[in-house]
This record gives C-alpha cells, sequence and structure tokens, in this order.
C-alpha cells in the first residue's frame, strides 16, 4: 500500500510539475461538463439517451424538445452538462460550504428563499450584472429568464419564464359580474384600462353593493369580504407598501399605515364587510362568496377548484350561478398602477454561485437550456397542460381567458415580502384586530414594528 | 498566473518531502471518542419506536481502510440508530458541545446517490424537534466528516433523562430512483466540548434505554396477550423460502395453552409481508389455517391466529389437530417466535391526554388516591373514551374509584367484585361505558375526583384519558402511491384511487394512515364529493400522532351513503405540516 502510494504521489509530482511549466493544452477541446445542483431529479442533460429516461414522459412535443435541446446546447458551447441531486440538506450544506472556500461544487444551484436570500445577501451568489452584457435576456427582455429584485440592484436569483411559474400564487380580485350588472356598475377592468380603479372608487362600489335586499332590516349582501392574509398582502401592494421585503422594517412606513388603515376602515368605518368568523384559518372566509352575496373577494385559482365554481373537468357541473370575473385590484394613494407589485414571491430559483470559471458561458448555457421551447411560448404553455388555469375560473370560454390574462398580468409583478413568513415570530400578530376594531392602525404598527425588525434581522442574517 | 506557479512550486515542495522524506506528523489522525476499532457496538441500538422505523441491521464492518458501524436498511423505511451517549461519557455527556462524524454510504449496485438525514437528541420521552442534517450528496466526498452544534439554549444537553443522540438516513436517493437501499457507514465519532476538546468514551458501555425507548412493538391491528402467554420452543429461527413450511411439534405447556378464545402471536419478516400457519397433521388433512388473511399489523411484522380459526379449519377437538405446527409465508420468511395466550382485552387507543398529577401516586392494599380534575380534563370524558393507567401492584390487578359520584362511592373495573376492564398488569384500561354502568349515565353526577386502587400495594406511572380506541382491522391493502406525500399546515395531498382501491371502500371498511405530524392530527379529504370539497375525521380525529384512522362510517356521514358520489381521490391533511408513511384500506376485525 505504501509502494503504490509513492508511485502515486511521483506521478502527481510529475503532473504538478507540467502544470507549473505551463503544458495545459492537452485538455483544451475536452468538453467543460456544466453541473447544476437541484434536490429533485430533473430531467434532460447529458446523461440521458432516451426519451423514456425520464419516467414522466409523455410522448409529447414538448418532451421531445426537452430533450433535443440538450444535444444543440452541447453542441453550441462545447459542453457536457448534468443534474445532480444532492439532497435538500446536500444542497444547503454545498452552499453554504463550497461557495464560502471559493470553491463551489456546482455551476449553478437549484434554490428556494430560504436558501437563495442569504446566499445573494451574503454574497455567496453572483451579481449577474457584474459578468453579463446588458442586451444578455434577463437583463433586458426577460423572455426566458427573469430574477428576483431583493431592492440591492443586483441580480442574483434567476427563474425561468413559464407560464404556470407565472400565474401560480396569485390572489385576483374577483367580482361577483351578475351583481354588479344589477346594480348597473361599470366593469371595474374597464376602469383599470383607464387608470380609474382606486381605493377610493373600490370604496364607492362596496358601498353602491353592501345592502338588506329583503327589507328586514338586517344587511344580508356585502361589498367586500376575504381571508384576511390574503387580503393583506394585497392591499400592501397596491399601496406600493412591504413589510419585509429587505433588512429594514416595512410595517412603520407610511404607505403600510395607509394599507392598515383602509382594512381597518373597510370593516369599521364604511361597514362593507361580510361579518367575519373569528379565528378563522381560512377554510371559512375563502369561500363564503359562494352565497352568490358578496361583490369583491380576492380570490385564486385553486380557490374556485376546491368546490369546482365552474367544473374545470367536466365531471360535476358548474356549482355557481353566477360568473366570477378576475381584475386587479385597486390602487391605493401611495401606490402606482404602473408600478405596482402584484403577486408575492414564492417558489424555487437558481443562481451561479460566485467562483465559477467563466461564469458568462454557464449562463448562457442555462438560458439556452431553458429556452427549450425556442422561443415558441406556445409550446412552452401550451393549453393542453395549461388548460387547468384557464377552465377552473369560468364557464364561459372568453371569459377563461380574460381571467387567465388577469393572473398572468399579476404573476408577472412579484414583489418579494417574505412577512407572512415570519408572523408566527411576532408575538400577538392578529390582524383581527384591526378587522374588529380593537387595534387601530397606528396602534397596530407601533405594536409589533420592533419584533418584526428582530424577526427579518434573524432572516437576513 | 504567477502566483499559481508559485503555489504549485511549493505544493510540489510539499509532495517530494512526504515521498522521499517519510515525514507524516503534518497528517497524523485526529483524536476520536469512537473508532469502532475495538469491535465494540453495544451502546448502539435500533430505535423501532417510529411509525417510519426501520428495522435496519448494525454491524460492525472493515469501511474504508478501518472499522466502522455498518447500518443496513431492512425493509426500505427510515434507519434511527440511538447512540448511549450517557453511557458513553459518564459524566462528562453534559459537556458535549459539537460532534463529528464520518459518514459514508455504499449503494449495493455499485452507483453513488446522494444521502441525507438527521442528528438528534432523545428528549421528554421521544425525539426531539430540533434536527441537525448530515448529508452526502457528492461521490468525491464519499466518505464525509458530518458536523453538528448543540444547541443548548434549545435543551441539546445530554444528561441522564436525555442520554441518547439518533442519527436517521431519511431521504435515499437511490431508492427513490428504483435501486436497493444505501448502507451508512458511521465512524471517527469525536464528542467535543465547548472548548473543542475530544472527551473520551467507554466503549465497553452497554446500551441503556430510557423510558419510552422500549416496549415499542406496532401491536396495531392485533390483540394484547398476557404476560403468562406460553412460548413454542424451537420456532425462533426457522425460515424458509415462499410457499415452504417449517416448524416443530408442540410442547404439553404450548398445546394446554391452546384453549378456546386463546390466541397465536407470530414475530416474523417474510419477503411478501404475509404469514400463516399449516397444521400438516391434522385429522382432517393437510391444512393451511388463515393463508394470506391473518390478522397482522402495520409493520408486517407480527400476525395473529385464534384458536376458533384453527378449529373452523381442523376441527373443535385440539386432539385431531395434529402435533406439529409449522409457519408459511408467500415470500421467503423467517419467524423470531411463536406464543399463544388469552387476550387481555387491552386496546390500541388514541388522542391521549396526561393527567400529569396522577404520576407517582402509590398506596397499601386496597387503599385510594388520586386527584381531583379540570374541567378541561373531566370535558374529555364523552362516551368512547378510556381511562388508561400504566401502573405496578403487588397483585397485578389495578381499577379505578369514584369517591364523590352521586351514586355513591364507587368502584369500577374492581375484578374481585366481578366488574371486568382490560389489565395485564402494568396497563389497566377502563372505558367511559364502564363507569357508566356504575355511576350512571350522566357524567355530571360523577363528580371530580378520579382514584386509583388494587388489591396490593401500588404505584401509579401515568394516567391519561384517550379519546377512543383505534379499531383492529383485517385484509388491509396498501395506496402504495400515498407513501411520501407532505405538505404544510392546512395543505392536502393525496391520489386517485384505482376502481381496484375504490371498490375497498365497503361498510365497516378502515382508512388507516401511519404519518407524522407537527400538531399530531391527522384527517383525510375529498375534495371530489358530490356533496362539495369534504374533511372527514377532523373534528374528532381518531389518531395519535403516528396513525389515524378513518372508518367508511365517518365518511358516509360527510360525504353521503353511496359511495359512486365520493369522487376519485382521497387526500390527507393536518393542521400542521405532516408527512404520510403509508395509507391502508381494511374491514374492522
Amino acid at each position: 500500500m505504501k509502494r503504490i502510494s509513492k508511485i502515486f504521489a511521483a506521478v502527481l509530482v510529475v503532473a504538478v510539475m507540467l502544470s507549473c511549466l505551463g503544458v495545459g493544452a492537452l485538455a483544451a477541446d475536452e468538453p467543460r461538463t456544466i453541473t447544476i445542483g437541484t434536490w429533485w431529479d430533473i430531467f434532460y442533460d447529458s446523461t440521458h439517451t432516451a426519451l423514456e429516461d425520464d419516467p414522466s414522459y409523455t410522448g409529447s412535443v414538448s418532451d421531445q424538445m426537452r430533450f433535443d435541446v440538450v444535444k444543440a446546447v452541447e453542441e453550441k458551447f462545447n459542453v457536457k452538462f448534468q443534474y445532480v441531486n444532492l439532497t435538500y440538506t446536500g444542497i444547503t450544506e454545498s452552499i453554504n460550504t463550497s461557495i464560502l472556500a471559493g470553491t463551489p461544487e456546482c455551476d449553478i444551484y437549484l434554490c428556494d428563499l430560504t436558501m437563495g436570500i442569504p446566499a445573494a445577501v451574503n454574497g455567496l451568489a453572483l451579481d449577474l450584472k457584474t459578468v453579463l452584457p446588458e442586451d444578455a435576456d434577463i437583463l433586458s427582455d426577460q423572455t426566458v429568464l427573469n430574477y428576483l429584485d431583493l431592492g440591492d440592484g443586483k441580480v442574483c436569483l434567476m427563474k425561468q419564464v413559464l407560464g404556470q411559474n407565472v400565474v401560480e400564487a396569485t390572489s385576483p380580485l374577483a367580482f361577483n359580474k351578475q351583481m354588479l350588472e344589477d346594480n348597473n356598475l361599470e366593469d371595474p377592468r374597464d376602469l383599470y384600462a383607464r387608470g380609474e380603479w382606486t381605493w377610493d372608487k373600490f370604496v364607492e362600489y362596496c358601498q353602491t353593493l353592501t345592502q338588506d335586499t329583503d327589507g328586514d332590516g338586517v344587511t344580508d349582501q356585502y361589498g367586500f369580504t376575504g381571508y384576511k392574509e390574503d387580503v393583506l398582502s394585497n392591499l400592501l401592494m397596491s399601496n406600493g407598501a412591504t413589510i419585509a421585503a429587505g433588512t429594514e422594517e416595512g410595517l412603520s412606513s407610511a404607505a403600510t399605515g395607509e394599507a392598515l388603515q383602509f382594512y381597518y376602515d373597510l370593516y369599521n368605518t364604511y361597514n362593507v364587510c361580510e361579518p367575519y368568523v373569528e379565528q378563522d384559518n381560512g377554510d371559512v372566509m375563502r369561500f363564503t362568496y359562494r352565497n352568490g352575496n358578496i361583490g369583491f373577494w380576492p380570490s385564486a385559482a385553486w380557490i374556485a377548484s376546491t368546490n369546482a365554481d365552474y367544473d374545470w373537468d367536466g365531471s360535476v357541473g358548474s356549482t355557481l350561478e353566477f360568473d366570477t370575473v378576475f381584475v386587479q385590484w385597486p390602487v391605493g394613494p401611495s401606490g402606482d398602477q404602473e408600478t405596482n407589485k402584484a403577486k408575492l414571491t414564492a417558489g424555487a430559483f437558481w443562481f451561479i454561485p460566485n467562483g465559477v470559471e467563466d461564469p458568462e458561458l454557464v449562463y448562457n448555457v442555462f438560458e439556452a437550456l431553458s429556452n427549450w421551447y425556442n422561443d415558441d411560448v406556445s409550446i412552452r404553455d401550451d393549453v393542453e397542460t395549461m388548460w387547468w388555469w384557464y377552465a377552473t375560473t369560468a364557464s364561459d370560454p372568453d371569459l377563461q381567458q380574460e381571467n387567465y390574462d388577469v393572473m398572468f398580468d399579476l404573476g408577472s409583478r412579484e414583489q418579494f415580502d417574505v412577512y407572512q413568513s415570519l408572523e408566527a415570530q411576532v408575538d400577538g400578530w392578529d390582524l383581527e384586530q384591526l378587522i374588529f376594531g380593537t387595534m387601530t392602525a397606528a396602534q397596530y404598527q407601533e405594536t409589533y414594528r420592533q419584533q418584526f425588525q428582530a424577526a427579518i434581522d434573524s432572516y437576513f442574517g | 498566473m504567477k502566483a499559481k506557479r508559485i503555489l504549485a512550486l511549493l505544493m510540489v515542495t510539499l509532495m517530494c518531502v512526504g515521498v522521499f522524506g517519510g515525514a507524516s506528523a503534518w497528517a497524523e489522525e485526529a483524536p476520536v471518542s469512537v473508532d469502532f476499532e475495538d469491535g465494540n457496538m453495544g451502546f448502539v441500538s435500533v430505535y423501532d419506536g417510529m411509525a417510519n422505523s426501520d428495522a435496519c441491521a448494525l454491524e460492525v464492518v472493515d469501511y474504508n481502510g478501518s472499522k466502522a458501524l455498518q447500518i443496513t436498511n431492512g425493509s426500505g423505511k427510515v434507519p434511527y440508530v440511538a447512540f448511549d451517549v450517557a453511557s458513553l461519557l459518564g459524566d462528562k455527556a453534559g459537556d458535549v458541545a459539537s460532534i463529528d462524524m464520518t459518514m459514508g454510504i455504499v449503494n449495493p449496485d455499485g452507483e453513488f446517490y446522494a444521502c441525507s438525514g438527521n442528528v438528534m437528541l432523545w428528549m421528554d420521552g421521544g425525539l426531539s424537534s430540533e434536527k441537525h442534517g448530515w448529508s452526502v450528496y457528492l461521490e468525491t466526498k464519499n466518505p464525509k466528516n458530518a458536523p453538528t452544534a448543540l444547541n443548548p439554549d434549545k435543551g441539546e444537553v445530554f444528561s441522564a433523562e436525555q442520554p441518547l443522540m439518533i442519527v436517521t438516513l431519511e431521504v435515499d436517493n437511490g431508492a427513490t430512483a428504483g435501486a436497493a437501499n444505501a448502507v451508512l457507514y458511521i465512524d471517527d465519532i469525536a464528542f467535543k466540548d465547548a472548548d473543542g476538546n475530544v472527551i473520551e468514551a467507554d466503549t465497553s458501555a452497554a446500551f441503556t434505554a430510557p423510558e419510552g425507548f422500549g416496549g415499542s412493538k406496532d401491536m396495531s391491528n392485533l390483540q394484547y396477550l398476557g404476560a403468562d402467554a406460553v412460548e413454542l420452543e424451537g420456532m425462533a429461527g426457522k425460515a424458509a423460502d415462499a410457499w415452504t413450511q417449517d416448524g416443530v411439534e408442540m410442547t404439553e405447556e404450548f398445546l394446554a395453552a391452546l384453549v378456546p378464545g386463546s390466541v397465536i402471536e407470530i414475530e416474523y419478516s417474510s419477503d411478501t409481508g404475509d404469514m400463516w400457519i399449516v397444521m400438516p397433521d391434522a385429522t382432517v388433512g393437510w391444512s393451511r389455517v388463515e393463508q394470506q388473511t391473518a390478522a397482522t399489523n402495520l409493520s408486517k411484522n407480527i400476525c395473529q391466529i385464534t384458536y376458533e380459526q384453527i378449529a373452523a379449519v381442523c376441527g373443535d377437538d385440539v386432539s385431531t389437530w395434529g402435533a406439529r405446527l409449522q409457519c408459511e409465508a408467500s415470500g421467503a420468511w423467517e419467524v423470531y417466535g411463536v406464543k399463544v395466550g388469552q387476550p387481555t382485552g387491552l386496546k390500541n387507543l388514541a388522542g391521549k391526554v396526561e393527567i400529569p398529577e396522577m404520576a407517582g401516586k402509590a398506596a397499601g392494599a386496597w387503599t385510594q388516591d388520586g386527584v381531583e380534575l379540570t374541567e378541561e380534563q373531566l370535558a374529555l370524558l364523552v362516551p368512547g373514551s378510556v381511562i388508561e393507567i400504566s401502573y405496578a401492584s403487588e397483585t397485578g390487578d389495578m381499577w379505578i374509584v369514584m369517591p364523590d359520584a352521586a351514586a355513591g362511592w364507587s368502584r369500577v373495573g374492581n375484578p374481585n367484585d366481578g366488574q371486568s376492564h382490560a389489565f395485564d398488569g402494568s396497563v389497566a384500561q377502563v372505558t367511559y361505558e364502564q363507569i357508566a354502568e356504575v355511576c350512571g349515565d350522566d357524567p355530571t353526577t360523577w363528580g371530580t375526583r378520579i382514584q386509583c386502587e388494587s388489591s396490593g400495594a401500588w404505584e401509579v406511572y401515568g394516567v391519561s384519558i384517550c379519546s377512543g380506541a383505534f379499531e383492529n382491522v383485517k385484509g388491509n391493502v396498501e395506496i402504495p402511491e400515498m407513501a411520501g406525500k407532505a405538505a404544510d399546515a392546512w395543505a392536502q395531498d393525496g391520489v386517485e384511487l384505482t376502481a381496484d382501491q375504490l371498490a375497498l371502500l365497503v361498510p365497516g371498511s378502515v382508512i388507516t394512515i401511519q404519518y407524522a405530524s407537527d400538531t399530531g392530527d391527522m384527517w383525510i379529504v375529498m375534495p371530489d364529493a358530490s356533496a362539495g370539497w369534504s374533511r372527514v375525521g377532523n373534528e374528532a380525529p381518531l389518531c395519535d400522532g403516528s396513525m389515524a384512522q378513518v372508518t367508511y362510517e365517518q365518511i358516509a356521514a360527510v360525504c353521503g351513503d353511496d359511495p359512486a358520489t365520493w369522487g376519485t381521490r382521497l387526500q390527507c391533511e393536518a393542521s400542521g405540516a405532516w408527512e404520510v408513511f403509508s395509507v391502508n384500506i381494511g374491514t374492522a376485525a
């Protein structure tokens, strides 16, 4: 054993000496292998030889194109590439140890926000602005890749532009089409198109819709309802406000204060909301719109599908007698229709670590892989694949398309704000204190701002 | 570039010294607490108390040029390997601030697949919720060091009450990809104090199981036999291929216990999970009994066959059953023990709520002691609920006394007075209905005090009020696609049931879920029911933190009597983040 070690070491010595003398051209034409660290299996890469290597292969055009793009990328960039499933624990360890040591084990990492934010904030993730030309897709058109804007001017966390990535987790404002028509109210989408869909107009609509329809002296129709978490996030974004979008808390900001005050007023000043069910975890207040006596509510594709509102798969028949129409949230006094964000960031991202050799090549390979559909969005987001997203929100095909377009618009304007993830660390935080009027907006801000700052400090490390 | 060349020349110099000079002092091995070179592993044990626990095999073997602890997966579940740190380190155990271990994996097919798991402590009678991940994620770094820094602020301190370090292997990419499970190796464990000093270990120490660690045999779907059950000598270690029998002649003692009402219990493993008995010499002819239908626990390693089931095949006269008893399975099998005894009537209980003030109560024979129940505790006494007492007594019996009942001072379950209840010398169970029989149907008249009593001197270790008893289920069919489903709190995930699986949902059927959830609860959701999206079992879930059951009748109460209208999807849900290990559908035994 000792003898073999000495021979091996001697060979190493020779190799290192050759390297010192500049004999390095031997491997000049060898393709570089680009390693992409993940925590689930992703298909296809240079190790796959057949379409059937992907267990979920269905024979679709998109499957074929995702398979074919591998060879095209290999040839165009003279590379091989491989997705390596490191496990979730492994990818976290690899990010925190190998990048910090200056020798990243992967050329690209898949990450969630828990890993990605600290990596970006602490300089482990490469700022692509420092290595890419200005016309790179992610820095210009963003047709293939976009990025998570952390407000620090850097471009670190990439996301592939996919129809589903865009529309998922969107929470449009929904309205009961027939109720608005019965009350001779103009379609809010037209108001939005003209830049007139504001909080004031929204209150005006809600006041019109809040009625005692049977004349017994008790209000039985309401302008608005909604689960508290869904409502606050959208009021914040519609007013250009955030609470935990960076290292400084935004709870105490004026814009957040306006959003909290508006929320308070909807229940306690304008009295246009359905009575709130105390300590509801979303099971009740997300679905009372189905009773047909609500004008506006926060919706989502999954909410509409939960009770098969519109028979998305044809199995049970539509269960609502009115149409649900999606519209953007009205714009608050500190908001701007042009710049307001509209969807809280979630999901998985990718980043190139600092210390990677030739990061521009790595980016170009990843962009080319991500554009397996050759810029043909109709293949990337083909209706067959996306059918559920269309059919679940409406029965009328035109309305399905219109609702999808609203979701896509909202999903195209992501807001990074992790305040919902931090709420559990804020002792006493409960939006019902605003809803039931036991705390004013100002009291709410003052009571919780320090706790939020502590939670943010812990999150960003 | 110049700097790189200088660095390379430095490396060459170092290597030359290494090759020709034999100067190896700089590479001296760091000290460790446990290196397994002495072959000792008596301080290690497998923990099988989780629903997903694997019955893995432990062995000290040669690995990577030295001895290491080898952990071989037995059934594809999660290995939980416990190290008795308190016994290893003695009074220094409390000084441990960090742990280094060398972890390596070998995949039987020669490929490399990443693996990861957790390191945790034994706390409060179970696994700590604080977990430290380890991973071996690159072939080029296999084996590698797995460092763990303990957090004393969260109670992570080894002590007599918290003596164990438990290592799991939870993510096995090879197994997920369809390959065989990885073999895990652990070596060179260094327990370090806050200054980084390695603490010396006594590797001759023997594993001492803390309270709650042992006695976790999976008795789901099974009856509890009395302590006087009779072992059938010679059966342990019998093994054979699929559809091949082996066994022994029944002893006189065994035959004497094989009487009406008795139950034969077999501990076993088989490739197919089933097991039954064969009576080869029966007068009625060579006979299989309960072929592939014996009552089996969810771990599929214990089955039970009743006297009456044998009589149904071989006739009522035991003398005609022949002298031999054999075992058989549809896959290769091994038996670890066969015994026969009378069931105690003890049940597997759900929704346990401790009455902490009762622990430690003790008294002499025919003397009572107990506590005043709070309003919350009294509210738990509802039809179907059961009071469970963990105890010791000189005479083996134990019952309760309701001293303030409107019906008068009342003993409930005193076997010396002809009252029946279930007990086995260490556990006693008294049902709501048994109390009602003595004290009347209205629990508000039972008084607020509850006491324990026995005919011998006694001590109580714990008393719980349980929401109900799990059904014993036969003929379980697993829904394999449900294994591994997981989601956040109040989020659902599940599968589309096949026509064959839907056909299992008949009156009397029971869905059994093995799971873990942050909040301990678990129920099902029928998202496509004609009655609308429906939760079933969430109002009063029958669950114990690792097993939950939902009956056909519960589903019918929510979704209607016609199962054709229930939809074809079945989902799970909990009020905390959850993971499901298995879902079975069977019928109540």
